[in-house]
């Protein structure tokens, strides 16, 4: 190193020293330091605390929303001569949320109580402040406070409320096609699918195929019998359409060769394998416009489709 | 007791690289340390030292604290993972580097976006910096690259290693010495065409 490199090098750790010795940091640095340690330790109590105060109305409104959808639900299954369980669903959801109530309420004490005196105080340093409006205004100041620990909570949450939203729908949905779908079968006992012996014999799977939903039985006068929607493989089937149609056999070829065969009699060749996409577009619209011209009431389609084992 | 320093540590003359140089008979016993009392130890003997450095190369001393600070905080984190005092003070060097460079694109970011100030209002930071400028080998300084302000600072106010350096930068030990070897020819053209 020559001489002038060396004297910009003292001149400038001289210069640095000298600058930084004007330089003094406040007195109270080790008791911030050890503030934001307690703060991040409890980070996740407050945030559980300030979850819990936002469930709350979230809670209520829920609830009142719960009562008010099941008061609507019953009125609609009188007229409609649902089930009057329709509203069951929604009447134990209210029950789940009352009993929610008391631990939202009871929660952050608790949590206030585990000796987080730190992280609650300033919690309540912020709720004296005017609380800012909006959803991003309110959460912004508690993430911010909650520091690297709001990181990965914010993840976590939202994936357990898209969980959450999900298994709800989930339930609710199973629930609804319960109280819906067997008011065809309550009604109408009739429209039971019979396998022949044939087609339950060792080696044939019978899939009946029947719309999961069916709206027909609901305009039925009380007590007048319903047309029977029985289908059978049999060639001694109940169905009495009259032939109208020689031969409508819409046989759709296909590897491995799905022949469906629809006939007067209700009855799917058993050697049919599958029901492609193509072949049963074709044949739903061979059946309505079947059941337009014959049928008196709306049925699920007779048809089995079977299948062989291979 | 001198301003800076914590409540029962008694007062005594600091030397500035004295402090930022990793203490040997703190790094002996610290196999048994929990984060707090670790925490301790590191803020009695370095704190300050980290606050000037950070100072440097953020501008200013509050936000400099603010960076220090932090990276206590990350520190006692990571404690678990760290469990003794040399690697604290890498670390502690290390996390202050990369939260400055965050400050200074962040303030980079608001400066681009931000009405910028009548002439005759100066900023709250104003004071610090005018103390810091008062050298004209500092007011050059501060017109370096950051990455060369860097390491001019870890050399020659920190006293580092060039390997030090180079971790503390996250760079290698060749771009230390080139970013140093260009931040001493920038510094010198400066201090020349000034003399």
């Amino acid at each position: 190193m020559t001489s002038p490199e060396r004297d910009y090098d003292d001149i400038l750790r001289r210069a640095l020293r000298a600058a930084a010795e004007s330089i003094e940091p406040a007195a109270d640095g080790l008791d911030r330091i050890r503030g934001r340690v307690s703060a991040r330790r409890a980070g996740s109590f407050v945030l559980l605390a300030e979850f819990l105060d936002w469930f709350r109305p979230i809670l209520r409104w829920l609830e009142s929303g719960a009562a008010g959808a099941r008061s609507g639900l019953l009125a609609l299954a009188t007229r409609m001569q649902f089930p009057a369980r329709s509203g069951l669903v929604l009447g134990w959801f209210r029950i789940a949320l009352a009993r929610l109530r008391p631990l939202v309420a009871w929660a952050p004490p608790l949590l206030a109580a585990t000796g987080w005196k730190a992280a609650w105080q300033r919690r309540a340093e912020q709720r004296t402040q005017p609380s800012p409006t909006g959803l991003r205004a309110r959460l912004g100041p508690v993430f911010t406070r909650l520091g690297p620990a709001a990181s990965w909570l914010r993840p976590v949450i939202a994936v357990a409320a898209a969980v959450g939203i999900v298994v709800a729908g989930v339930f609710a949905l199973g629930q609804a096609q319960q109280f819906i779908t067997p008011t065809n079968q309550i009604s109408n006992p009739a429209a039971t699918h019979k396998t022949t012996p044939a087609a339950s014999s060792p080696g044939v799977i019978v899939v009946p195929i029947v719309p999961a939903s069916p709206t027909y039985p609901l305009g039925s006068p009380a007590g007048a019998p319903l047309p029977s929607c029985s289908s059978s493989a049999t060639p001694k089937a109940t169905a009495t359409a009259p032939s109208t149609s020689p031969s409508p056999t819409p046989t759709h070829s296909a590897t491995p060769t799905p022949t469906i065969t629809i006939s007067a009699s209700p009855t799917v060749s058993p050697t049919s394998t599958s029901l492609t996409g193509a072949g049963a577009g074709a044949y739903a619209g061979q059946v309505a416009t079947t059941r337009a011209k014959h049928l008196p009431v709306l049925c699920p389609p007779p048809i089995h489709a079977s299948s062989k084992a291979s | 007791m001198p301003p800076g320093e914590p409540d029962g540590v008694a007062a005594r003359p600091i030397h500035v690289t004295e402090t930022l140089v990793a203490d040997a008979a703190v790094g002996a016993v610290t196999a048994e340390w929990d984060a707090d009392r670790a925490v301790t130890a590191i803020y009695t003997t370095h704190y300050r030292s980290l606050v000037r450095l950070a100072a440097f190369l953020v501008r200013d001393v509050g936000t400099a604290e603010e960076v220090v600070q932090d990276s206590f905080v990350a520190m006692h984190g990571a404690w678990r993972r760290l469990r003794d005092s040399e690697k604290a003070l890498s670390y502690l060097r290390q996390s202050v580097v990369n939260r400055s460079r965050s400050v200074l694109r962040h303030r980079m970011v608001v400066d681009r976006n931000a009405p910028k100030p009548a002439p005759d209002m100066p900023s709250a930071e104003h004071g610090a910096i005018v103390l810091m400028e008062r050298s004209a080998v500092v007011s050059a300084l501060r017109a370096l690259p950051a990455r060369q302000r860097e390491a001019l600072v870890l050399r020659y106010y920190g006293d580092f290693s060039e390997a030090q350096i180079a971790s503390a930068m996250g760079i290698s030990r060749g771009a230390v010495k080139s970013h140093t070897a260009r931040a001493m020819s920038a510094l010198r053209t400066v201090l020349e065409r000034e003399t």
